[in-house]
């Protein structure tokens, strides 16, 4: 059995659940009304003040997972009914206040905005900057930092607060990331999916749907043999279950010659498979576009590989990205991105005993390709592949992070970067890391290692040497 | 003629690369280039068996890596209209368990 991280997640899983039990069974046109009303069947509220808030939010939840609003290029909507108001204001002193004679927090203050009233320190939001000094020299830490999960996670300052107080999404600076999305402690923050389109795809008998599996998938579903998910996933009506690593490799290949070919001509390169990071280069440092890497991403590459085996198939990529999307509605390639999330749901929603069920092989790429799901994975491919070709004077720097990323990103933009590639991961670890992976354990990276030496083929070289007359384009 | 060989990760396990090779150079062997089309394909629905070969879109076959020089050599023989694969294909297949 599934174990859930939080409560959030079990939320969003028997909501998506719901929603793809409707589309299976072609009743979606009541799915609005009536899933709200299976997760909140009454009298009593399980997590909300009561029944008829939880079903509202319910609402907005099913709403989004049928493909939320119509802008194409928004992916990650606040559910307003949802958004708790978390405080505004980011300190606030605590019971703990002893309302001693010390008095740091004031002496600190550059702002003079803390006074003493009935014994106990109290802050003037009007006059507070929310430097945080008066937290830091607190000796009883009796002041807490209890600014909104959402804005305290997100990368690019994205997160505003309107006037009822409700979280905001800039979309001028929202890269998509994912992060406000975990973090919500209230589930107040979703992607919109695509789940239902998938669905009306693979029960269509005419139609080749394949699955691309990103490689962080190694580290999901730890409840059950990784084998019986893909037989799952067939059971579902995919045609076949292909690796985004086998495109990784193609990747490899690819981008180790353009960057040798930047290096020549004394220009840095960024690495192009991480979505998150591509959207905050571009919007965040324009100027270093066009150091980003011309070679697409693996799953760009791999769903080209499949078009060109199978021209007349549909490829559903499936991952623990949001920002994923973005990067597919860039493309004209991948027809649908789905969330290892939704994934588990549609198996459920269709009654698949995973169980119950012979193991099928995943086996197509190499070690190198499937080590992309975690950071420093594409710089070590790239440096295995040119050491191969006895080329060990590429410098390389891995950026763990938005905030690394935001500081190689600096160092290029004043001409102070001393490598030739950079390799950016949005998520701190990696894939592995993403906002919609159904695990975020220790064991994670373990995973992935095992997972990269069970590959049949030694390197991107042999695993892609049936691909070389196809002539697909990586760029 | 058109042959598809399976390279899902099923008939890649039993030897797909391998069978695609033997078949590749038998082809530029014999030059049929331009009679024998060799295209790659998703899992053809009988990943039990050894790797799935299809030919001209209809019957698939299971020809392991041993079995593939046989194999071709006889759709080569089809190919330049000396023998029907009829009977041929049953030996391909006792060859390959």
């Amino acid at each position: 059995m599934r174990k859930f991280e939080n409560h959030v997640q079990k939320v969003k899983h028997d909501c998506l659940k719901y929603v793809a039990e409707y589309a299976f069974s072609g009743q979606l046109s009541r799915a609005v009304d009536e899933i709200p009303y299976k997760v909140s069947p009454g009298p009593d509220p399980q997590y909300r003040c009561c029944v008829f808030h939880e079903r509202a939010i319910t609402k907005e939840r099913v709403k989004l997972a049928m493909g939320g609003s119509d802008h194409p290029y928004e992916f990650v909507e606040v559910l307003p009914s949802a958004c708790d108001q978390c405080p505004v204001n980011r300190y606030v002193v605590t019971e703990a206040c002893r309302g001693c004679i010390a008095h740091r927090c004031i002496g600190q203050c550059p702002v003079d905005a803390i006074t003493i009233v009935n014994g106990k320190a109290s802050i003037d939001y009007d006059r507070c900057v929310e430097c945080g000094k008066c937290k830091d020299n607190c000796p009883y830490n009796a002041i807490a930092d209890v600014m909104r999960p959402c804005k305290r996670e997100c990368p690019t300052g994205a997160i505003e607060i309107d006037a009822s107080k409700k979280a905001v999404i800039n979309y001028d600076k929202c890269i998509s990331c994912g992060a406000c999305v975990y973090q919500c402690p209230f589930g107040a923050i979703g992607e919109k999916s695509e789940i239902t389109d998938v669905i009306s795809a693979i029960t269509d008998q005419n139609a080749s749907v394949y699955a691309l599996l990103a490689p962080a998938f190694a580290a999901q579903f730890d409840y059950v043999d990784l084998g019986k998910v893909i037989t799952g996933i067939k059971l579902l009506g995919f045609k076949d279950v292909v690796e985004a690593a086998l495109g990784a490799d193609l990747v490899i290949l690819h981008e180790a010659e353009e960057l040798l070919e930047r290096k020549a001509e004394a220009n840095p390169m960024t690495s192009s498979c991480c979505p998150g990071f591509v959207n905050f280069l571009t919007q965040k440092y324009p100027e270093l576009s066009a150091l980003v890497s011309h070679t697409v991403s693996p799953m760009i590459a791999t769903t080209r590989l499949i078009k060109a085996i199978d021209p007349q198939s549909t490829v559903v990529f499936i991952g623990p990205c949001i920002a994923k999307k973005t990067e597919k509605a860039r493309y004209n390639d991948t027809d649908f991105v789905l969330t290892f999330e939704e994934l588990a749901a549609m198996i459920e929603a269709k009654g698949i005993e995973l169980d119950s069920l012979p193991p099928s092989p995943l086996n197509n790429a190499s070690p190198f390709g499937r080590g992309f799901a975690a950071v420093g994975g594409v710089s070590s491919a790239i440096a295995a592949h040119l050491n191969t070709r006895s080329i060990t004077d590429i410098k390389i720097e891995t950026a763990n992070g938005i905030a690394e990323c935001d500081k190689q990103l600096k160092l290029l933009k004043f001409k102070r970067f001393q490598s030739d590639f950079l390799e950016g991961m949005a998520c701190k670890g990696g894939c592995i890391k993403g906002p919609v992976t159904m695990h975020h354990g220790h064991k994670d990276l373990k995973s992935i290692a095992s997972y990269a030496q069970m590959a049949m083929e030694k390197n991107p070289m042999e695993a892609t040497r049936p691909f070389k007359d196809l002539a697909i384009s990586l760029i | 003629m058109e042959i598809k060989v399976c390279i899902g990760s099923a008939c890649h396990l039993k030897g797909s690369y391998e069978v695609i090779s033997i078949f590749k150079n038998y082809i530029a062997s014999h030059d049929y280039d331009q009679r024998i089309v060799l295209k790659s394909s998703f899992c053809l629905g009988k990943c039990s068996d050894a790797v799935s070969v299809q030919v001209d879109n209809e019957k698939i076959f299971s020809v392991s890596p041993e079995s593939a020089q046989m194999f071709i050599e006889l759709l080569g023989q089809q190919v330049i209209g000396q023998q029907a694969i009829g009977q041929q294909t049953i030996n391909v297949q006792r060859v390959s368990k």
